[in-house]
């Protein structure tokens, strides 16, 4: 192995890097490529079967003869390094040159497309992202087949060398946004970028803030579609999410499902989800501030139900909410990290066994139970993962400032929360639009979800050059009764 | 002279209305209908009406002065009455807004002693709620507006007393103009204090985008606040008989009781506990105020001022012992307020037209 190159040396003390000299007439030709990152067919097919085949072949005949579009001639050797550990093939020509031919053989391993488990649809594609970045850009290319249509690609982390790409509609993207969100991921300073929620949390605006200021899709159609009312979207390779931004809290709550429904049935969807969540958060700390210090406030009726179900039970009401909720959270977190089958048994048998025991135990009411188990459920109906984490952890601040100042503590750290709400941001737009800054005309696809004449404009908070979707007066043709 | 904020930090003008009604309609409401009625009546509601155009007039001329100059009242200060002069109208400001927000607070931390937690001690809610303003103010003047805008849920609580309608006595509200203009103009003069809060105009007018265009905002917020004591004013009429009043420290609260749900025994919990919603945006505005004056006055930064000026605010409310001491503050505040909207904001009006009358003919 003398023969080779000075260069390729340090790169030869890998063992799947492959490295050799092979003669021919002209000049000799030095061939090195990683074993565990090229295809073999592609490999030996059309670059190697050829090389032996002529051997009296000019540099340039060399290259024009390999039949593969992503080739080119470089010799810059940190373009050539990147490029052979992104499973090229380099070939020189030569000693004293060093030109280099790269030749693309790299081996695509990695599960193909398949349904979407986290944000499953009934009726809508099931198609989901997979941890190929050019399956995902394929898989958006074709639900956006819009020249206008930009994919830039950078890469990030100095040891993971990531590839990210960014893509927004230009000319209906306000182009602040994109500069923003380029300007931050180039920004990023860190060496192992594994996963785009990674990357999410280092671009975000505030990354103190438990509120998720991005949403992590891995369905390529709510893409499409956030793409098209000027948001943007970040892909990375090695990861099946899609992040985009920018957003705002309510868009949270919105499955995409929605919008495969009809409207009215989707607004009402819609709008069981939004209480659900204000019950998730608040059920717990309301049922220890009234049985902690507002035990009169509540109606005659309803007090023997609560008394009767609480008598036995030795802790005061903020233990008891926190034994539950602990073994709520405990049952969930073990289902998520046990295999599907086991995680499941687990699941019904913790819930009935410890539910039914706790109650028969005294160690917690009836009522509580009912509570507690009604508020989890009511928190995974939040779509997006890391919001329904939020919801979940957001209600324990709520518990303890009920216990310590009641019906006030609630409402001094709902207040709080809103302030913190207030002052968030998604790449620079504030979180809690269009209600705060109030905005009117964007208020249709919030809480309910219109029909889809009334769509004619894009959200005027997302600054979109291009505001108009459909021109509202052809759409609407008056028409009247019996014509 | 004009000087504007970046456009970033501006609010629409609409949010004029937010801001001017949320610092008006404070927790004064509380009491607001105690001593008009007792002065007036049940003719209290003609002085509602006469002091909402009182503060519509004051705020005309507050818009007037403000236009002309196009700055904020800090900055017409030494412009009118010199560095001195200026600097010590401004400090006077400053100790104003910070007397009404421990005024705001103190009180506030005594209507949960009474309703909900006799034995809470003043400091920890007051530190609580002080660190949760600075949390707020921090975040700039868009948040401020933010916080009121949310405040305004607290309407839902006064309308709440519409299920009271079965317990009303439509007789209280006859004879009409049964009482003299005198009394009428006396009980008009009690509410003066619970009006207050336009003066929050001089201070946020650099902050609107189009501040001409605001003016019609600040006038509906004033019709606004008006309705808001009407409706207060006859709740507390119908509701109660005048002697029954005399004896009520905070009627309004009193009148949850009157409020039933098939599950909520007690509302009036939920009235006292949404109090916080008429406190903190005054707090925030106040402390905000006082301390971008203590800025633009001492060029310091805005954000090393205000944790002091908010440990003034907690020594002071600390210091506010019980009902008495609260009430004194009252009483000073609504004197110190009767005389800046009937005294102070004329005479700077006055000034204003004179000094562009001079500069005129020169």
């Amino acid at each position: 192995m003398n023969s080779v190159p000075p260069l390729w040396k340090e790169l030869s003390e890998s063992s799947d890097f492959v490295c050799y000299e092979q003669q021919t007439n002209a000049a000799p030709l030095f061939i090195g490529y990683f074993k565990s990152l090229t295809e073999p067919k592609i490999l030996h097919q059309h670059i190697l079967g050829r090389l032996s085949n002529d051997s009296d072949i000019s540099f340039n005949d060399l290259y024009h003869s390999i039949p593969v579009a992503e080739k080119e001639i470089s010799f810059d050797w940190d373009l050539i390094q990147n490029k052979l550990l992104r499973g090229n093939v380099a070939i020189q020509y030569g000693h004293q040159s060093h030109h280099c031919i790269l030749v693309d053989a790299a081996a695509s391993k990695g599960r193909s497309v398949t349904i979407s488990e986290v944000e499953f649809t009934v009726e809508g594609p099931k198609a989901a992202f997979v941890e190929s970045l050019d399956i995902n850009l394929n898989l958006i290319r074709k639900r956006v087949p819009f020249p206008e249509l930009r994919i830039k690609e950078l890469t990030v982390g100095s040891i993971s060398k990531s590839r990210v790409a960014i893509c927004y509609i230009k000319g209906v993207t306000n182009e602040q946004y994109v500069n923003t969100c380029i300007q931050r991921i180039q920004d990023v300073q860190f060496d192992q970028v594994t996963d785009i929620t990674v990357l999410q949390q280092m671009i975000e605006d505030n990354s103190n803030s438990i509120f998720p200021q991005s949403i992590g899709t891995e369905r390529p159609d709510y893409v499409a579609w956030a793409v098209s009312t000027g948001q943007i979207c970040v892909l990375m390779d090695g990861s099946p999410l899609t992040v985009f931004a920018p957003v705002n809290l309510g868009s949270f709550f919105i499955t995409f499902e929605d919008y495969y429904l009809p409207w009215n049935v989707g607004s009402i969807l819609r709008l069981i989800r939004m209480t659900s969540v204000l019950f998730s958060v608040f059920a717990s700390p309301l049922y220890v501030a009234v049985m902690t210090y507002h035990g009169q406030g509540i109606s005659n009726v309803f007090l023997p139900t609560i008394i009767s179900s609480r008598i036995n039970v030795p802790f005061p009401p903020v233990v008891e909410v926190l034994i539950m909720e602990l073994v709520i959270e405990l049952l969930r977190e073990a289902g998520a990290r046990l295999p599907t089958k086991i995680g499941q048994t687990i699941g019904i048998v913790g819930g009935i066994v410890l539910g039914t025991a706790a109650v028969e135990a005294a160690l917690t009411s009836n009522f509580l139970l009912i509570i507690v188990a009604l508020s989890a459920l009511a928190s995974f109906v939040t779509p997006i993962f890391r919001m329904s984490a939020t919801i979940r952890l957001l209600r324990f601040p709520f518990i303890f400032a009920a216990q310590l100042w009641g019906l006030l503590g609630i409402s001094i750290c709902t207040l709080a929360v809103v302030a913190h709400l207030l002052r968030l941001t998604s790449l620079g737009m504030p979180y809690l639009v269009p209600f705060y800054p109030f905005r009117a005309s964007d208020l249709y696809d919030t809480v309910i979800r219109p029909p889809y004449s009334k769509f004619h404009h894009r959200f005027s908070f997302f600054r979109s050059p291009n505001p108009v979707r459909f021109d509202k007066k052809n759409a609407n043709s008056k028409r009247d009764i019996d014509e | 002279m004009k000087s504007t904020e970046h456009p970033r930090f501006t609010l629409s003008p609409y949010l004029v209305f937010v801001l001017i009604h949320s610092m008006q309609f404070g927790s004064e409401y509380l009491t607001a209908a105690n001593k008009p009625i007792q002065l007036a009546g049940q003719d209290a509601w003609i002085s509602v009406i006469l002091c909402g155009i009182i503060f519509h007039i004051v705020i005309w001329m507050i818009y007037r002065i403000l236009n002309r100059n196009e700055t904020d009242l800090i900055h017409i200060h030494p412009l009118f009455f010199g560095k001195w002069g200026g600097g010590g109208l401004n400090f006077v400001f400053i100790v104003y807004f910070l007397l009404v927000a421990s005024y705001q607070l103190r009180l506030f931390i005594e209507i949960m002693q009474v309703w909900l937690f006799p034995d809470l001690e003043t400091w920890p809610l007051a530190l609580v709620l002080l660190v949760l303003v600075y949390y707020i103010v921090a975040g700039g003047f868009r948040v401020i507006a933010g916080i009121c805008m949310f405040s305004l849920v607290r309407h839902i609580t006064i309308m709440s007393l519409f299920f009271t309608a079965g317990y009303f006595h439509f007789n209280n509200l006859s004879p009409i103009l049964d009482h003299s203009l005198n009394d009428i103009i006396k009980a008009g003069n009690e509410l003066t204090f619970p009006f207050l809060g336009v003066e929050a105009l001089f201070f946020c007018y650099t902050f609107i985008k189009t501040p001409e265009k605001s003016q019609k905002w600040a006038h509906l917020a004033n019709v606004v606040t008006t309705a808001s004591y009407l409706i207060v004013i006859f709740f507390s009429l119908l509701l109660f008989n005048s002697e029954q009043l005399s004896k009520e420290i905070w009627p309004q609260l009193s009148k949850y009781k009157f409020v039933q749900f098939p599950f909520i025994e007690r509302f009036e919990f939920i009235g006292a506990a949404s109090q916080i919603l008429w406190v903190i945006p005054i707090l925030c505005f106040c402390l905000w105020a006082s301390s971008r004056t203590f800025k633009i006055m001492f060029t310091v930064r805005q954000s090393t001022v205000l944790p002091m000026l908010l440990f003034l605010v907690f020594t002071a409310v600390c210091l506010i012992p019980g009902r008495d001491r609260n009430e004194a503050v009252q009483t000073l505040l609504s004197e110190i307020g009767f005389y800046m909207v009937y005294a102070y904001i004329p005479f700077v009006y006055i000034v204003d037209i004179i000094r562009t009358k001079v500069r005129r003919t020169v």
